[in-house]
């Protein structure tokens, strides 16, 4: 059975490729565009990963992580933050809250996306 | 940010310090100015008042000098003088309103005491005045050979039992007339009490013609000094002085408020053909003739004006530090997410493309988009280093240490150069031999610091030759420990000490690779430092170069 990845980004450009290449290599992804969306999405569908956006309309990552945590199901949910180089403050936040996976998007091509994705499912 | 508002507030603190003292240095030297002008001043104004006061007191005693030369010239006018005559005389001067300080003028003649008897007859007989007919001598129970009765007296009211009276009673007395006399010059008393209660001296004029004649009368004047320096001392304009009249012989004639030990000033004048000294005794103290009110008010106000201005400064500087950090804030932020995402998203859609699973590309597609691919890798590693460049200069750097694999990380940094490495058919030789696998750092600043050496080595590296990248044991411990050596172009030995300046690049790299910021190396050294390691490099020119970093393990894993 094909893992299950939820990508949370509002910004279509980036969701779109990542989806796309997700979905070449066999995984079943969905993309919500806000965190309130992802929120839903993630409690309702129960994805195997995902992968969460910090800065975000209506509810950004770092509220999306403490939501989850507080959800039965999403409390041991598996998250990889993608994050731009300024978010560090908000990235050492959630480190506090067992999101231990931060990638910088702009220092990675989607290929090494895919191998981080594969060793946090492996 | 706080330790950037900390560097901001430390440098608006110290230039608001030199603000302050400068300020208060040309108070000061207002105020110092002030003083100096006061104490010149006081100084002037003590010189006025002694010249002043010379000035008086001559004109005062040569005043008397000339009445009593001139009643001298009565006596030496007629064969004899009688008393009505003399009267008559002082009379006309009118003493009491002309000379207010002058007591009596006396005539006094030299009589040999063996005739005192006659001689009381005689001015008895000589019946000029009605009291004169009781006159009478008042003897001296001495061996003296002659006497001094006082025979007329002017002005007399009330003091008709003067007469007679012998002025060799006392040596007060008697000594300055002996002396006048004998030298046959106008001659002063030490200051006497009067038996009417007042202190003065005695001036005695010898009535003689020339120095030939023998002297055998003498006029007494008596001088009330309280009332000759009377009009000066009212009329001084300071009362701050004290002074003292010192006759020749240095008996003090007159004083006037306290002798001191302070500023004083001495001046010498002539009068009755002699010398006398004028004292001047400055009674104000050092600090009240340096202290105005207006040098104290100016001292004040410079120090308020002082404080505004260094607070003024330290608010201008302090509003100005945190518009320009703002506006350096809003640079990172727009350049993170503005600049970033749109390169993230052409890079990933360029991944796409490039994905033979999407559709095939002909040979020509595919190496345009490579080529499109590794220049946005390029953009945004160049985006990395400025907005490192900006956290260090903002002194903002902050530590979230991840654990990393040693091997894979580095590994993966080496594998973006690979196109180059076979372009310039270069091999990297990457050991670890340290009993480390991880690392607790942050991968960013990690990255900065491999990546900028990696990249300077394959970049500089002369084609066919060998990059070596060592993790190695630390002696102590408890340092991560790599060295990265080249066989390259090597940096000039008089670029080295300049190496690690910010936009700083060697003259030869310049020359060989145009593209390069100068801002990789200042970068690596700023954030080895914040994680208090060192780095140190070897370098021969055309042989290449070998860098050495040193960073303690706990500061790397420690968060900031």
């Amino acid at each position: 059975m094909s893992n299950k990845v939820l990508i949370i980004e509002d910004e279509k450009s980036l969701s779109s490729a990542l989806s796309d290449k997700l979905r070449l290599e066999g995984y079943e992804v969905e993309v919500a565009e806000d965190g309130e969306e992802g929120l839903v999405k993630a409690i309702s569908n129960k994805p195997d990963l995902i992968l969460l956006d910090i800065i975000m309309p209506k509810k950004n990552g770092l509220e999306v992580i403490e939501d989850l945590r507080d959800n039965e199901w999403g409390k041991n949910a598996k998250i990889i933050l993608l994050t731009n180089l300024s978010d560090l403050n908000m990235v050492a936040e959630a480190t506090s809250k067992h999101v231990f996976t931060c990638l910088v998007k702009s220092n990675h091509d989607l290929e090494s996306i895919v191998r981080e994705i594969k060793a946090e499912l492996s | 940010m706080r330790k950037a508002e900390f560097f901001y507030k430390k440098s608006n603190l110290n230039t608001s310090l030199l603000v302050f003292l400068i300020s208060l240095i040309v108070t000061v030297l207002f105020t110092g100015l002030i003083i100096r002008n006061n104490l010149l001043a006081s100084e002037r104004a003590q010189d006025n008042e002694i010249h002043e006061i010379s000035n008086w007191t001559t004109k005062n005693l040569n005043r008397i000098e000339a009445l009593l030369l001139s009643v001298r010239g009565l006596f030496l006018a007629s064969e004899e003088v009688t008393a009505v005559e003399f009267r008559e005389f002082i009379d006309s001067i009118e003493i009491s309103k002309n000379f207010p300080e002058l007591s009596t003028i006396s005539y006094v003649p030299q009589v040999q005491t063996d005739q005192i008897s006659e001689f009381e007859k005689a001015v008895a007989d000589s019946n000029s005045v009605e009291y004169l007919s009781n006159y009478s001598v008042s003897r001296i129970d001495s061996n003296s050979q002659y006497q001094y009765p006082i025979t007329y007296m002017e002005p007399l009211s009330g003091r008709e039992a003067a007469l007679g009276l012998n002025m060799g009673h006392d040596v007060d007395r008697l000594s300055p007339l002996l002396k006048s006399i004998e030298t046959k010059q106008l001659t002063l008393s030490k200051p006497i009490d009067f038996v009417t209660g007042f202190k003065g001296v005695l001036i005695f004029l010898p009535i003689v013609e020339s120095d030939d004649e023998v002297v055998s009368e003498v006029l007494i004047a008596s001088i009330r000094v309280e009332d000759f320096f009377a009009p000066l001392v009212s009329s001084s304009a300071s009362p701050v002085y004290s002074f003292k009249i010192l006759s020749n012989d240095g008996q003090a004639v007159y004083q006037q408020g306290v002798e001191n030990t302070g500023r004083h000033k001495g001046e010498k004048i002539i009068a009755f053909d002699r010398n006398w000294q004028i004292m001047l005794y400055d009674e104000s103290s050092h600090i009240s003739r340096a202290l105005s009110t207006i040098s104290v008010l100016v001292f004040l106000l410079g120090l308020i004006a002082s404080i505004l201005f260094a607070w003024a400064t330290y608010y201008l500087l302090s509003k100005k530090a945190v518009q320009f950090e703002s506006a350096r804030t809003d640079l990172v932020s727009l350049a993170s997410h503005q600049l970033r995402t749109p390169l993230t998203s052409i890079r990933w859609n360029v991944n796409m493309l490039l994905d033979p699973r999407i559709g095939t590309l002909n040979n020509d597609q595919n190496k345009y988009l490579r080529v499109v691919s590794e220049h946005v890798a390029k953009m945004s590693s160049l985006i990395k280093t400025l907005l490192n460049v900006t956290r260090i200069d903002l002194h903002s750097l902050t530590n979230n240490p991840q654990k990393i694999s040693i091997n894979e990380f580095i590994t993966q940094i080496i594998d973006q150069y690979q196109r180059t490495l076979v372009e310039k058919n270069i091999k990297i030789n990457y050991n670890n031999t340290s009993d480390k696998s991880h690392l607790e750092v942050d991968p960013e600043y990690f990255s900065v610091i491999i990546d900028n050496l990696v990249s300077n080595a394959v970049k500089y590296s002369l084609p066919e030759t060998l990059i070596n990248i060592d993790v190695l044991p630390s002696p102590s411990e408890r340092d991560f420990y790599l060295t990265i050596s080249d066989s390259g172009i090597g940096i000039p030995k008089s670029d080295q000490v300049k190496i690690f300046d910010k936009m700083f690049r060697a003259s030869n790299a310049k020359h060989r690779i145009t593209d390069g910021t100068g801002l990789g190396l200042y970068a690596v050294k700023k954030i080895v430092e914040f994680y208090k390691g060192s780095i140190s490099f070897e370098s021969k020119e055309n042989h290449g170069t070998t860098f050495r970093i040193k960073i303690p393990y706990d500061k790397m894993s420690t968060k900031v």
